[in-house]
């Protein structure tokens, strides 16, 4: 309750400081062109004429997603429906909520019971969360689809947007989306960098004085530092600190690591300056080092421009793969840290970086092997289900997987029944073709 | 401690209307009696139930109140009990306890803040039918499987309920004389989402006509009655299904 609520004195303040205007809230938190596309994108909607159904924004957790979604909808004097947290968020769901909510209108809306115009602001909130659980519950083809039967503006928030894309189904959601990056600045080196972390600052301070909370400038630094741009986090953090009456006199901590992603660490090794710190901050990720090494054998030439930097940062990747090759055939897991150690140090062969922005790809041999095995274990589960409904094993099952086919495409509607009896999942329907 | 003490008939099919909607609702209780308001996450659907203090065999309330109760552990309590017992409920500060003839089930009240009442907005239209559920039922079954939306039509002579996908075709239609009332001075219509008007008429089970009352793409609004000399008496809202 703390945080939402301050979340939102937060912004009400960085506003009042900036000019006193409301609509201008998210441009302290978001690029200005972003928050221009945001504002189009509403007011298309609004005019009837929306050419993106779904607005998809991504971005580190507590940086404002959510909050932005409630200011939007406060703005415009639309009500917010949401699929609940509580609730699973699975296909059913998104069939309910979702798809229900956007097709119809809004009882809650008094004033707008007219049924041309759009009547409620939906809210797909950490959609990460839907998509996760054992195989595809077919949540994220529910979702692609339930947005191209709306009528009314549905926001998509999650925090890993590069992993999201690669699922099945997610191709459709992303066509009908106005796709945003939420951060909070543009790049580590621009003034909106310092800006941000400043105005941070005198509002941690501000909330913490307007609490009757006596801490030092020291420690409101800390809770900045500690958590990157996780404004939640801070506020969290505040909150436990009023919790417990913080004593005279004590300073925080700095304890807390920010979880570094696998990006982050790459970029540290491709670009970053100091090995050592690439080093911990990879030790807190859970990339272990074969790995690692595939990320660097991806992206290095992504950085690595010139022939004679290409080269020697190959040298060092196939040293640490030397490494990770004794480790195999000797069990001898001491290597470990040389072959990690020899990834970091690419960044100081790299004389001459590539001067722009490189968006890091995630290694294709690991989607490979993962896709292959993600076919294999639907194809299994399809011959068990399909062997249980005729009294016959999986394997004889994995035979007759044709004849599904046939039904598929002959008897479109029995299929259906079929598959919705047997409830199978999308990766499954694309086993039987 | 409030006692009050009602057909378990009675309050089975409350909490089944209340289901189809909410798994959590807000029962508000005065000296007339319990109002009970919900709207569902997608805010499509809407009830609103009144229950007159005259339905109750015993109805002592100690203070008005609001209690938030979990609809689905009340349909489970509720299941040991037979449709001609008498169910006694007791409320104690945050507890509620059903006393089922021998059994005493006791559950925890939710926290309030967490359920909220909606407002109901003021949805009048003066084009309605009076109709029996059973036959609105037949056409709603007919349609089923066709799509998930039906389209309600009325003018002067006739009622229709109609659904359609690119394959298939489902269409009640009800001439004049087989309808109770109607009042239409220019033929209207309007689509509703048909899962929700199953899971509405078939948790509403002892009453045997309702009033439907819609226009050109406005909410439909079902006035029901049930219970002991009708006095249980409510409302259902559908939002209509937004066109191009």
């Amino acid at each position: 309750m703390f945080s939402q609520v301050y979340t939102q004195i937060l912004f009400s303040v960085l506003l009042i400081t900036e000019d006193y205007r409301p609509k201008e809230l998210s441009e302290l938190i978001l690029k200005k062109d972003a928050k221009r596309q945001i504002i189009s994108w509403i007011n298309q909607w609004k005019a009837g004429e929306a050419t993106k159904k779904a607005l998809l924004l991504f971005g580190p957790p507590g940086v404002g997603k959510t909050t932005l979604s409630l200011v939007l909808a406060r703005e415009m004097g639309f009500p917010l429906v949401e699929i609940n947290s509580s609730e699973k968020r699975n296909r059913e769901a998104i069939d309910m909520v979702v798809a229900l909510g956007g097709a119809y209108g809004d009882l809650t809306n008094i004033d707008a019971l007219d049924s041309k115009k759009p009547q409620k602001i939906i809210l797909v909130d950490e959609a990460d969360n839907i998509f996760e659980g054992q195989g595809d519950t077919g949540g994220i083809t529910a979702l692609g689809k339930a947005i191209s039967k709306s009528r009314n503006p549905i926001i998509i928030t999650m925090n890993e947007f590069y992993d999201f894309r690669r699922k099945q189904g997610a191709q459709s959601i992303i066509e009908q989306s106005l796709t945003i990056e939420f951060k909070p600045y543009s790049r580590k080196r621009d003034t909106d960098y310092k800006e941000f972390f400043s105005s941070l600052r005198s509002r941690m301070k501000f909330i913490a004085d307007s609490e009757g909370m006596e801490i030092s400038d020291l420690t409101i630094d800390r809770i900045v530092e500690n958590n990157g741009t996780d404004i939640r986090a801070m506020l969290n953090d505040l909150e436990r600190m009023r919790n417990v009456s913080v004593k005279k006199g004590y300073e925080m901590e700095k304890t807390r690591d920010v979880e570094a992603s696998a990006y982050t660490v790459i970029d540290m090794s491709l670009r970053g300056e100091d090995p050592a710190e690439t080093y911990n901050r990879l030790m807190d990720t859970d990339l272990d080092p074969e790995d690692y090494l595939l990320w660097l054998d991806k992206n290095a030439s992504m950085v690595a421009i010139e022939p004679d930097d290409l080269n020697s940062s190959y040298d060092l990747i196939s040293t640490a793969d030397g490494f990770i090759g004794r480790i195999r055939r000797k069990q001898h897991y001491g290597f470990m840290a040389y072959a990690s150690e020899a990834g970091t140090h690419i960044c100081t062969v790299i004389s001459n970086p590539n001067p722009h922005y490189t968006k890091y790809e995630f290694p294709s041999f690991i989607i490979g092997l993962s896709r292959a095995k993600r076919v294999a274990a639907d194809r299994r589960s399809l011959s068990l289900k399909y062997g249980r409904i005729t009294h016959s094993s999986s394997v004889t099952a994995s035979k007759d997987i044709w004849l599904l086919k046939m039904l598929k495409q002959k008897r479109r509607k029995e299929f259906e029944n079929l598959a919705i009896r047997l409830s199978f999942s999308s990766g499954e329907t694309d086993v039987i073709g | 401690m409030s006692r009050l003490t009602l057909s378990v008939k009675n309050l089975k099919e409350i909490a089944d209307l209340l289901n189809t909607v909410v798994t959590e609702a807000k029962f508000k209780l005065d000296q007339t009696g319990i109002s009970i308001k919900a709207v569902d996450p997608s805010h499509v659907a809407m009830i609103s139930i009144d229950i007159p203090k005259e339905l109750f065999t015993e109805y002592s309330l100690e203070k008005d109140d609001e209690l938030a109760i979990d609809v689905e552990k009340l349909k489970t309590t509720l299941k040991v009990a037979r449709d001609s017992d008498e169910i006694t409920v007791k409320i104690e500060k945050d507890k509620i306890a059903f006393e089922i003839g021998a059994v005493i089930r006791t559950m925890n009240l939710l926290d309030g803040n967490a359920v909220s009442i909606p407002r109901i907005p003021k949805i009048t239209s003066e084009f309605y039918v009076v109709l029996a559920k059973q036959e609105f039922d037949k056409g709603l079954r007919a349609a089923e499987d066709v799509s998930d939306s039906i389209k309600l039509s009325l003018s002067a002579t006739e009622f229709k309920a109609k659904s359609s996908s690119e394959t298939e075709e489902s269409e009640l239609i009800l001439p004049k004389d087989l309808l109770k009332e109607v009042s239409c001075e220019s033929p209207v219509k309007s689509s509703y989402p048909i899962e929700y008007l199953i899971k509405f008429t078939r948790a509403l089970q002892s009453c045997e006509e309702f009033k439907l009352s819609f226009r050109d793409d406005y909410p439909l609004t079902v006035d029901f009655r049930f219970g002991k000399d009708s006095l249980i008496n409510g409302a259902f809202y559908l939002a209509p299904r937004m066109e191009e």
